[in-house]
């Protein structure tokens, strides 16, 4: 096992190099903060020579968490993956388009040099913009303490504002993202996908469009980066649909629609609502005949 | 903590604490100042690097991150032949970024080079994005990168082809 680093000013900083390792040292030290890429976590750090007050227990070292496989369905990601390697690896030209697409957005090419993906997830202050993503695309994760593993779709692990939750000791390991279920993907984000902004919107649909039939579509919305918002009624009410809709069918999911939005977001403000709103309207009435990006 | 990582081609040892931010350990302990700092947030690209030929902020990155791996500062990269060939064309095009920026949209640039991204003025706007500066013009910068990544590519499609005949 490796020894501890003391820091001069308080913090140790464990540099474990196996999952098993990092999880004991996470199990004995109960308060130790995971340090993944560390963006997030140096983000509120105003000191020069930051101080966390906790151990580190950094898993950039940790081999079980940096490997990327694909299988005959999915792709996995260790969690200690950076959201540049997705793009770098031989395995990215399978992932959805709409993955690449939101993964190229976030933030700059040196961010995501050092951001990684289960620390994206774990980011409990903001929903940030992979989030929603993983969400309409059924992804699944793993979590293991030293005693226990958890598997399942990402939405299982959500409260219910979908904020990820881990219980004690846990750590993120796998994010494992479904290949070829859907033929038909779109995904904004204003203004420029700057999560950071007051003013941060993004709206982001897949579905599997069978000749004129929608077979399955999920869509999510993020707002100022505090809120995810799915419909699932409003989801199961299309599958089976015939795209393009009518004029009336349109009235009649937007109508219903709108009414649950009206009961989903915290603080109402009709800007934003409008926003959601015109969001949906756009994914109804693109006629879905080819996959791209709604602008 | 006691850290052994490459810099600029060197082996090096230091002992600070482990949770120093590289663009620190750099400045004060290494005395290599073309790299600058001003955010301290990793939001402004000034204190851009290269570590293992990945473009990040240094000061987003503590020291204890960089044991064992290659880490290139504004002074290591001077010294290649790419970075001539880079300034050659900034000059030609009277593209002068002062030091605050000119790393962070050089190593950008670089990246971009060495990446299989398509050059389309979209990925490259998006390869610069990152790099605050209000004062020289986005679309010459524009050009001037794609100019440079262009020839570039041509180096380097050149030298695959050199190697694969000699094979
Ligand atoms: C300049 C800048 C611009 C940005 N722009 C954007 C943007 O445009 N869009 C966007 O969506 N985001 C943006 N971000 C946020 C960025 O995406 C996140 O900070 C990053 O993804 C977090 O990953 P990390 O590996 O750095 O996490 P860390 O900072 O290491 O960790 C974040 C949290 O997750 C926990 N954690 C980390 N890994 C695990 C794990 N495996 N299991 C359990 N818990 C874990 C940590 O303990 C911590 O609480 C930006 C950040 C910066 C600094
Ligand atoms: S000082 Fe590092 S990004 Fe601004
Ligand atoms: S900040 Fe350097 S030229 Fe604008």
């Amino acid at each position: 096992m490796n020894a501890p680093h003391e820091n001069s000013r308080l913090s140790l900083v464990f540099t474990p190099e196996h999952l098993g390792e990092a999880l004991s040292l996470y199990a004995r030290n109960p308060g130790a903060i995971l340090y993944a890429g560390g963006t997030a976590l140096l983000s509120k750090q105003s000191e020069r020579l930051p101080i966390f007050g906790a151990p580190l227990i950094s898993l950039k070292r940790v081999e079980e968490l940096k490997t990327i496989r694909r299988y005959e369905n999915f792709i996995e990601f260790g969690a200690a993956v950076t959201l540049g390697d997705i793009l770098r690896c031989k395995e990215s030209r399978f992932l959805p388009p709409v993955f690449k697409t939101a993964v190229r957005a976030v933030g700059t090419p040196a961010v995501r040099n050092t951001a990684t993906i289960g620390g994206h997830l774990a980011v409990t202050e903001r929903k940030l913009l992979l989030l929603p993503i993983l969400l309409i695309l059924d992804a699944a994760v793993e979590v293991k303490s030293q005693t226990t593993t958890r598997s399942g779709e990402i939405k299982r692990f959500l409260d219910e504002k979908n904020g990820f939750i881990l219980q004690a000791n846990e750590i993120i390991t796998k994010i494992r993202i479904p290949t070829g279920r859907f033929n038909l993907w779109g995904f904004s984000a204003l203004p420029g996908s700057v999560i950071r902004s007051q003013d941060f919107f993004m709206s982001c649909f897949v579905a599997r469009k069978n000749r004129f039939l929608i077979e399955k579509i999920n869509f999510a919305f993020n707002i100022d980066g505090r809120l995810v918002i799915r419909i699932k009624q409003s989801e199961d009410r299309l599958i089976g649909k015939k795209f393009p809709l009518s004029a009336a069918e349109i009235r009649e999911e937007m109508r219903f629609f709108t009414s649950k939005i009206e009961g989903e977001l915290i603080a109402p403000s009709p800007y934003k609502k409008e926003r959601i709103i015109n969001a949906f309207r756009l994914i109804l009435t693109q006629d879905l005949t080819k996959s791209g990006l709604i602008e | 903590m006691i850290i052994r990582f490459t810099l600029n081609n060197e082996e090096k040892t230091v002992d600070v604490p482990a949770t120093k931010r590289v663009i620190d350990l750099l400045r004060e302990d290494f005395d290599l100042l073309r790299n600058k700092v001003s955010c301290y947030q990793g939001a402004c690209g000034s204190c851009s690097i290269l570590l293992d030929n990945c473009i990040v902020s240094s000061c987003s990155i503590l020291a204890f991150e960089l044991k064992g791996r290659t880490v290139v500062t504004a002074e290591g990269f001077m010294k290649t032949e790419e970075y001539q060939r880079i300034n050659h064309i900034f000059q030609k095009n009277q593209y002068d970024p002062c030091d605050f920026c000119r790393w962070g949209k050089i190593f950008a640039i670089h990246e971009f080079i060495h990446s299989e991204e398509h050059i389309d003025s979209d990925s490259l706007t998006r390869a610069l994005k990152g790099n605050q500066c209000n004062c020289s013009s986005p679309t010459l910068l524009l050009s001037v990168a794609e100019q440079i990544v262009k020839a570039e590519k041509k180096i380097n499609t050149g030298r695959k082809h050199e190697r694969t005949a000699r094979k």
